[in-house]
């Protein structure tokens, strides 16, 4: 089994480059055809507004904007190949740079919002299922058909006013207080404080899939032969659900974990922008607005990069948990 | 076993939320904080609009010249300086003993090497208000702390050019301008030198303690990023920034709290109706004043921008030294149905609208989609011409969409205005030698009186000469009204009490790409002081 796995996992690693060229080339395109205007992005309306059209074509020639959009995608790809990320002409610095340092940023945010999210949502999916039919699974239901079709950025607004504005029990934006504690202890706590409202948002809005995944597998688990077996032996009910049921309702958990991902990357570009969190996810928000075509396609390269190796490790984890699965 | 530890976490947090804003007020101490709603792109004094005025530079640079509380020109890296009688020759006297902020000394080199940057034109993608420039002839040291520039010719308010930031040449000379790190933490004149920049987060900047002018009071300067408006003032609510800039209908959430103060400061940024004269039927006359006596603009100014501000009737505002308070003309929809039957203009099929040769008097009014106050704008100007019989139909527009030809070509929502000399861009808006010139004169307004002040008024140095000579233009556009002129807004600050030394002046059209750390109300910000 093993070996089959391994190969397996090889086979999908040598699908990734072929993947990430069709998303670059689509990504590029799709740049391309965005109404913004590259220039008036970058240099600002009113400036834009009070030079000659010569002196834009100078600008739009040492941006490199003046090129046809298929020589610009060749200079991109042949440079990336080669490791090159490019140069944000906004920010006049490296494209890896620039995702680098706000990386570990979201990645806080995010594995926190998920896993605060994923807890919530099996907790209450478990509770659902074994009251299914009961009030509290109707009202939990209910609940989270609101939570799912409301906008993150809806919640996050609400959240802001609730607790940061009218109660201000939380920080309403930033990752730490302006004025920073210097000490190790109150910095981490000072970081926890400034953590839990956009956390929350994550976790709240991304809570429904979890529930409703295991709401429904659990449900269905109820119904096969073993839990009949279970309760004949005399198990206790409890029990029954908890080892026999719930494990088993656990598995296809994993998959939505690693098919999830994307949705939690696009959640925290609202998240973060809201809340000031010095991200990747603002960043996206900001270099779409500002054209930053160099910036963007580093982006969507490093998230789908994130996304296509969040599902390949899934997968593999599915095989390892599941024995009855097999790749060959 | 980790989301043991997580929920341990967060119950710790929990119990320290109430401590720690208390823990927050004493630590202020010498820091002031700005925050601001967008963070610059890099530190590039010379980025900014294309005002060529570099009025309010970051405070890590500084200029030969800087602009005053009354937005007049005073001395900064320069000790005096001198005009000849043609007002062709500038030769400016430097102080003496000006360190950059890493050590070595200032010298008229780095002014003759700033200048040329931008006079030779190569970076235009880095300095892309270089063509203004142009017009200098030759700059020529003519000792270590004397600076002579010629220029070719050149209005009177190229003076205020000479605001330019100056670079050090010791640093920048042979990089890649497009490239250089130094734009990312750069090394200045000014009273405050660059500390640290967390992208996203914050910049901070303390004080010069070798600055050459008054070294600042306050120790430490932070622009914190923040870009939602109530985040901002949950902020500013906390204590942990002590200025924000607000909505003016933000105000009455504010307003009488205690620890905060409203500051509303004059802008000369005005919204009014472009009239292109090329369209039916805005190339009469009448139809112009008739619009721009329909339209209620103290109900505009209340509702839209919560009375900040003052009404428009030409592109000059009361606090203006070349105002001309005679241009005022009251809302009236009688008489302006009164000059639109003196058009021609009347409704003889009953439906409400206005005609005439057949055509009803209807036009779709664009307006820029990013700018909620334009929108509001429009909607008012719709139901207010409604009333006199004209039929507007808003329609937004992204920028990206407006074109300078449909820009010009169309009614559309405009905002403008300079606080600095008056020449400054009303004769590239008013002038007919800019018609179908880019953005220029987007009303294709020509009037050969208007051209003549024009010319005269850039030429001209005596104040009281220009005084006159830009009354007079007042009093023919508020006349002609080839802009239907509807108000000037108020900027809008909210400000922690305890900080002292503000003095808000007259501000400007739009905000650069720099967010506003260059600017708005903490221009002088080196100058404040936190009790």
């Amino acid at each position: 089994m093993d070996r089959s796995l391994a190969s397996y996992a090889l086979r999908r690693v040598l699908q990734i480059p072929p993947l990430l060229l069709g998303i670059s080339l689509l990504a590029f395109f799709i740049f391309y055809l965005s109404p913004v205007n590259p220039t008036i992005a970058y240099l600002g309306l009113i400036t834009v507004q009070k030079m000659t059209p010569e002196d834009l074509a100078k600008v739009e020639e040492q941006l490199g904007l003046d090129k046809p959009v298929q020589v610009r995608y060749l200079v991109w790809l042949e440079r990336i190949v080669q490791g090159d990320w490019g140069y944000s002409h906004i920010k006049k610095r490296p494209v890896l740079d620039v995702i680098l340092e706000r990386f570990p940023a979201t990645l806080l945010l995010t594995v926190t919002g998920y896993s605060m999210s994923a807890l919530l949502g099996v907790l209450l999916g478990l509770l659902s299922a074994i009251k299914a039919g009961s009030r509290i699974d109707v009202a939990l239901n209910g609940l989270n058909y609101v939570i799912y079709s409301t906008p993150t950025f809806l919640v996050a607004l609400l959240a802001m006013l609730v607790f940061a504005v009218w109660l201000g029990w939380l920080p309403s934006s930033r990752m730490v207080s302006v004025n920073t504690p210097t000490s190790d202890w109150p910095l981490l706590l000072d970081r926890i404080h400034h953590l839990i409202l956009p956390a929350s948002v994550l976790a709240i809005s991304h809570m429904a899939v979890f529930y409703t995944y295991i709401r429904s597998s659990l449900l269905e688990a109820m119904q096969e032969d073993y839990i009949l077996t279970a309760r004949a032996k005399g198990l206790q009910e409890s029990r029954v659900i908890l080892r026999h049921a719930f494990r088993n309702s656990l598995l296809p958990l994993i998959t939505q974990i690693g098919l999830s991902l994307p949705l939690l990357i696009g959640g925290s570009v609202v998240v973060e922008s809201i809340f000031a969190w010095p991200g990747i996810g603002k960043l996206t928000y900001d270099a779409a607005l500002r054209a930053d075509y160099m910036l963007l396609m580093g982006l969507v390269l490093f998230t789908s990069l994130l996304v296509i190796l969040g599902n390949l490790l899934a997968d593999i984890a599915y095989v390892l948990a599941d024995p009855r699965v097999k790749y060959g | 076993m980790r989301t043991r530890a997580l929920l341990a976490h967060l119950a710790i947090g929990l119990i320290l939320l109430a401590s720690l804003s208390i823990a927050d007020a004493d630590q202020t101490g010498k820091t002031i904080s700005i925050a601001v709603g967008k963070e610059p792109d890099d530190l590039n004094p010379i980025a900014n609009t294309g005002h060529g005025d570099f009025y309010d530079i970051i405070k890590i640079y500084s200029g030969l010249l800087k602009s005053d509380e009354n937005l007049q020109l005073a001395p900064d890296l320069a000790e005096s300086w001198t005009v000849s009688p043609d007002g062709r020759t500038y030769t400016f006297k430097l102080k003496k003993d000006v360190k950059w902020h890493d050590g070595s000394d200032f010298s008229a080199q780095d002014v003759k090497y700033t200048y040329e940057l931008l006079k030779d034109g190569k970076w235009i993608s880095i300095f892309p208000v270089s063509s203004e420039f142009k017009i200098i002839d030759d700059i020529s040291v003519a000792d270590q702390d004397t600076v002579r520039f010629t220029i070719n010719e050149g209005p009177v308010s190229f003076q205020e050019r000479f605001s330019l930031p100056i670079l050090p040449k010791h640093i920048l000379e042979g990089q890649d301008l497009a490239k250089t790190d130094f734009w990312q933490k750069p090394i200045g004149t000014g009273p405050y030198k660059f500390e640290d920049w967390k992208h996203g987060e914050e910049l901070t900047l303390i004080a010069n303690q070798d600055y050459y002018g008054e070294a600042p009071k306050i120790g430490v300067l932070k622009y914190i990023f923040v870009p939602d408006e109530s985040a901002r003032i949950s902020l500013l609510r906390s204590g942990e920034v002590d200025a924000i800039k607000i909505d003016p209908r933000s105000m009455k959430t504010l307003e009488g709290q205690t620890g905060i103060k409203i500051y509303s400061t004059p802008s000369a940024n005005w919204y009014g109706i472009n009239l292109p004269g090329k369209m039916w039927p805005f190339e009469s006359k009448e139809v112009r004043q008739a619009i721009a006596r329909a339209i209620n603009k103290q109900q505009i100014l209340d509702t839209i921008f919560n009375g900040q501000g003052e009404i428009a009737y030409g592109p000059f505002r009361e606090a203006d030294w070349v105002y001309n308070p005679e241009i005022a003309f009251p809302y009236d929809p009688e008489k302006a149905r009164q000059l639109l039957a003196d058009a021609g203009f009347e409704d003889s099929n009953g439906d409400g609208v206005l005609e005439k040769d057949g055509k009803n008097f209807e036009f779709e009014l664009i307006y820029p989609s990013s700018n909620a106050e334009r929108k509001d704008i429009a909607i008012a100007v719709k139901t207010d011409l409604a009333s006199v019989g004209i039929k507007v139909e808003p329609v937004a527009k992204s920028w990206d969409e407006i074109s300078q030809d449909l820009y010009r070509s169309n009614p559309i929502v405009v905002a403008f205005g300079s606080p600095f000399d008056p020449d400054d861009n009303n004769y590239q808006l008013w002038s007919s030698k800019f018609i179908g010139d880019g953005w220029w004169n987007p009303a294709s307004y020509s009037n050969a009186e208007v051209d003549n002040l024009l010319e005269e008024g850039r030429r001209v140095s005596d104040k009281e000469t220009r005084k006159e000579i830009y009354g007079k233009l007042q009093r023919i556009i508020s006349d002609d009204q080839p802009i239907a002129f509807i108000v000037f807004c108020n900027y809008v600050y909210a400000v922690n009490d305890r900080v002292t030394g503000i003095k808000p002046r007259n501000g400007p059209h739009g905000q650069g790409t720099n967010g506003g750390i260059d600017g708005e109300l903490w221009w002088n910000v080196e100058e404040w002081q936190k009790e």
